[in-house]
């Protein structure tokens, strides 16, 4: 209720400076009645009124407001002009509506009180009537607010009258008249303790204001950069007292340029309406966190981008009810507008939940539009088609509305954001879309770090900023590394493009060596991140931001500058732009293009079938299925032995067996006693059967081609794949048939005693 | 534009340039030029007069005179543009004149063709010739995407 009743007080203390205003402008009208701007002002105040009104409920006031406000319009309009009759009416109007006010004011709610006359009145005026029957003063007009109260009394008596029974009537009486004086009382005493009104300063004052505060934290930071080198106790402490004080005042102050969100919200709710009853769709604004706090200036950049996410939600995205029905979502759409803090932040949410943004549709429209090829369009990312949508020019609506459609809206809203050093985010399902604004509190002060680039400043908003470090260059250490023409360092195992500003800059001609030191700081922009090389990291400072004047509007690295503690200027970075510049982004999608391409070419070669089986003591052990000829069980009893080896009677042919464990190393061999059957792999090496022997065959499972080699080299294994976040092992057949001394040009089963394989095969030995 | 009037002069090169005092100038030396990679080559750079960002236009390069073999151009002559500040660094500075409308005369069609498009006109002293500088065309006139 709190925050009810302060909108309440905002509204009584704006309805006083209207009135104030009306009278002025009445008085001024019986002069100059023809006065088109003085009527279109008064019938702007009537509609303000009305319309707020509308908003706490005041029946009363909205109705005679309204019926003033037609009458007006009419006046506006030409097609009357004020006589004294009107005159009369109108002043009539005013009073009544002042009268309501002040009910409210004393009671917080709209006092009773019957206007069908004046109305009447009204409403015969602006049909074109001409003589009207005057009408008594409103009771309620009197202002002294004991009497109002009384009279008040036997009118809501009167109703009750009506309705009740003659029983009740008499307590009914007592209780009104009980009622009556309390009021009376209450009122007197509240109207003795006055509101502290506000003070309307003018924005200019504030903006000087802010200025000087501004050059204040300038003077403080030249003053701290003294301080540092003196040693002067007494000098240092009378420093530190202005550095606080300069803080609190510098807090103060930006206090005084937020504003409530509410001010730019409280047009939406009718925005949507509109919107929604010409789209013929039944939508519901929600508005959560009004109350969050953002900058002036910052408020009216958001405005117009909200008011385009807002325009696509209703227009767009959310179904016509009978669509919507069909998808069982409740007939009445909802958007969704909500405002937060978050990491110093502003946070506005819109989310709709109408059908989301049709992913093929700007797939297509985009292959349409020749901004990429059908195939490539094939294989990008949703994230990526919806990157689409934030092209001038782009819209998947087939018409063209006169609320969206036009394809100048997502474009907008970005560049609009990015402007005022916010970030757009949208994700989007069946259920709704959410853009999500990032966008800072306030641009005129901002952290920043400051770096070196050969013997000048530079800073970086601190909001680009993830993290700085430093790279030494080490033996065995991969450094700086070229990836497609971009080179990248290795940072906990990601890739991070480098930008060497000095390069950029063009302040050095060529790129420095990369086996040296290097001075990094991660940033991240435009929804990349990547490392900045500069010469140096030097500190972290509060900035005041100034604008780089109109001779660098074709020079977009720099977003400002700021004055240095020294009474130098430094420039402060643009980060996104500095992405776009350096080409990294472009870079980045040509490369992603690149691996793209091959991801589909390696569709049917990139993945490989291969049997997965254990072994003992070592499983998910693999092996391409093109060496696999059979799979097959065979009872240990068998298996006999020739020689070393085991072998076994495998159709006409004799098989050699192998144990596999004995040759990969991490298995563990197990002796095998007669009654058992073992699963065998069997392989053709040179036209003759090879069985190994393994403790459990699973099934064919598809893994990539790309194999993570092992190091140091396993015996046994020739490498590692990954599948489904496990890690598989392939076995080294070739090795394996190697050290079992079927070498690749030895015959199966006939080599093995010249490589006295005593060792090859213990399962069939019962000695255990 | 007035044709009489004050003007503030100063050198670049053997040119004698003056611009209307009533733009609103004032001379300073020895400011620490902060230079700004990527920008326009007519711009210097930035310093700081007062707590205010003053964008520095180096004159040679905006008349396409050779650097100054002397070296330092230490001088600047500040006036406003459309809400801001701006320095001419120049060779050197000259004397507030006075001028009547009887000296002047309009641009000579023999000037440097670069030069000639900022200057509004001549005054013939009795010594030397003053070319009266547009300085709002010294600003516009700036190539401002140039890498």
């Amino acid at each position: 209720m709190d925050n009810n009743d302060q909108i309440l007080d905002e509204f009584l203390l704006e309805a006083g400076e209207i009135f104030d205003q009306l009278d002025l402008d009445f008085v001024q009208l019986e002069q100059t009645p023809q006065d088109k701007k003085l009527i279109g002002n008064i019938f702007r105040a009537m509609h303000t009124l009305k319309g707020s009104s509308g908003f706490f409920a005041f029946h009363r006031l909205e109705k005679v407001a309204h019926a003033g406000e037609s009458l007006l319009s009419k006046l506006r309009d030409g097609i009357f002009t004020l006589n004294e009759e009107m005159t009369d009416v109108l002043l009539e109007t005013s009073d009544r509506l002042r009268a309501i006010i002040n009910g409210v004011q004393k009671h917080r709610r709209e006092p009773e009180g019957d206007d069908s006359a004046l109305i009447q009145n009204l409403k015969f005026l602006t049909d074109g009537g001409v003589g009207i029957t005057k009408i008594a003063p409103a009771p309620s007009s009197v202002p002294d607010p004991k009497l109002e109260a009384v009279i008040e009394g036997p009118q809501v008596f009167a109703e009750k009258v009506l309705e009740s029974s003659p029983a009740d009537l008499e307590q009914d009486l007592l209780e009104v008249v009980k009622e009556a004086s309390i009021d009376a009382a209450v009122n007197e005493a509240e109207s003795s303790k006055e509101l502290a009104a506000p003070v309307k300063v003018s924005v200019e004052l504030l903006d000087k204001l802010m200025n000087l505060v501004s050059e204040m934290v300038l003077a403080r930071n030249r003053l701290l950069s003294f301080a540092r080198t003196s040693g002067d106790l007494a000098f240092n402490n009378t420093v530190r007292r202005i550095d606080t004080v300069t803080l609190e005042l510098q807090e103060r102050m930006m206090k005084t340029r937020m504003q409530p969100i509410s001010q730019v919200w409280s047009k939406f709710p009718r925005l949507v309406r509109d919107i929604a009853q010409d789209c013929g769709k039944k939508v519901e604004l929600i508005q959560i966190g009004a109350e969050t706090e953002l900058d002036r200036t910052l408020l009216e950049g958001i405005r117009d981008p909200l008011v385009h996410i807002i325009r696509n939600s209703v227009d767009h995205g959310i179904e016509l009810p009978s669509e919507r029905l069909a998808k069982a979502k409740p007939e009445l759409g909802t958007v969704k507008l909500r405002a937060f803090h978050e990491n110093g932040m502003v946070v506005i949410e819109i989310a709709d939940d109408g059908a989301g943004i049709n992913i093929p549709l700007v797939r297509q429209k985009a292959i349409q539009l020749g901004l990429v090829t059908a195939e490539r369009a094939a294989k990008l990312t949703e994230r990526e088609i919806i990157d689409f949508i934030y092209l001038p020019g782009f819209s998947t609506k087939a018409e063209i509305t006169n609320l969206s459609g036009r394809g100048v809206g997502m474009d907008v809203v970005r560049t609009n954001i990015q402007e005022i050093g916010g970030t757009v985010d949208i994700a989007t399902s069946a259920q709704g879309t959410r853009l999500r604004l990032s966008i800072p509190l306030t641009l005129a002060i901002m952290p920043a770090v400051f770096v070196r680039c050969k013997q000048y400043s530079y800073a970086i908003p601190q909001v680009n900023v993830i993290e700085m470090l430093r790279y030494e260059p080490r033996e065995g250490v991969p450094g700086v590394e070229d990836f497609y023409g971009v080179p990248v360092f290795r940072l906990r195992d990601k890739l991070i493009p480098l930008v060497f500003l000095n390069y950029e800059l063009k302040v050095d001609p060529v790129l420095p060596p990369v086996d040296q030191t290097l001075n990094i700081v991660i940033v991240q922009a435009a929804g990349i991140r990547f490392g900045l090389v500069v010469d140096e990291v030097l500190y972290m400072q509060e900035v005041v931001v100034k604008s780089v004047g109109p001779l660098l509007k074709g020079t977009p690295v720099y977003s400002g500058s700021t004055i240095l503690g020294d009474g130098r200027v430094a420039l402060i970075f643009d980060i996104n732009a500095i992405a776009v510049r350096s080409g990294i982004i472009a870079k980045l999608a040509d490369n992603q293009f690149e691996q793209d391409i091959s991801a589909a070419l390696g569709a049917n070669t990139d993945s490989q079938q291969m049997l997965m089986f254990d072994l003992l003591g070592l499983e998910r052990m693999v092996i391409p299925l093109e060496t696999v000829d059979r799979l097959e069980m065979i009872a240990a009893s068998r298996i006999d032995r020739r020689g070393n080896e085991a072998v076994v009677l495998y159709g006409k042919k004799i098989m050699r067996l192998i144990s596999l464990a004995h040759y990969v190393e991490g298995a563990t061999q197990k002796s095998l006693y007669g009654d058992e059957t073992v699963p065998v792999i069997v392989h053709y090496h040179h036209g003759q059967p090879v069985g190994f022997i393994v403790k459990k065959v699973h099934n064919i499972v598809n893994v990539p081609t790309q194999v993570v080699m092992v190091s140091p080299p396993q015996r046994g294994i020739m490498g590692s794949v990954i599948v489904n976040d496990s890690v598989m092992s392939i076995l080294n057949t070739q090795e394996v048939l190697n050290l079992s001394g079927l070498g690749p040009h030895q015959e199966a089963g006939l080599a093995g005693d010249r490589y006295a394989d005593s060792d090859v095969i213990t399962m069939d030995r019962e000695d255990k | 534009m007035n044709r009489s009037g004050s003007y503030a002069t100063f050198y670049v090169g053997n040119f004698f340039f003056g611009i209307p005092i009533a733009i609103g100038v004032e001379v300073t030396k020895g400011q620490e030029v902060t230079p700004v990679p990527l920008g326009p080559k007519e711009v210097a750079g930035f310093f700081n007069l007062r707590g205010q960002i003053v964008t520095a236009i180096n004159m040679r390069t905006r008349l396409n005179l050779p650097d100054d073999p002397n070296g330092a151009d230490a001088l600047s002559i500040f006036f406003q543009d459309q809400d801001h500040l701006f320095a001419l660094l120049v060779d050197q500075v000259g004397d507030f004149t006075e001028v009547t409308e009887q000296t002047f005369e309009e641009t000579p069609s023999n000037l440097d063709p670069n030069a000639r498009e900022l200057i509004v006109g001549v005054h013939k002293l009795a010594d030397k010739l003053l070319l009266v500088l547009d300085t709002h065309k010294i600003v516009s006139g700036i190539d401002l995407v140039q890498n």
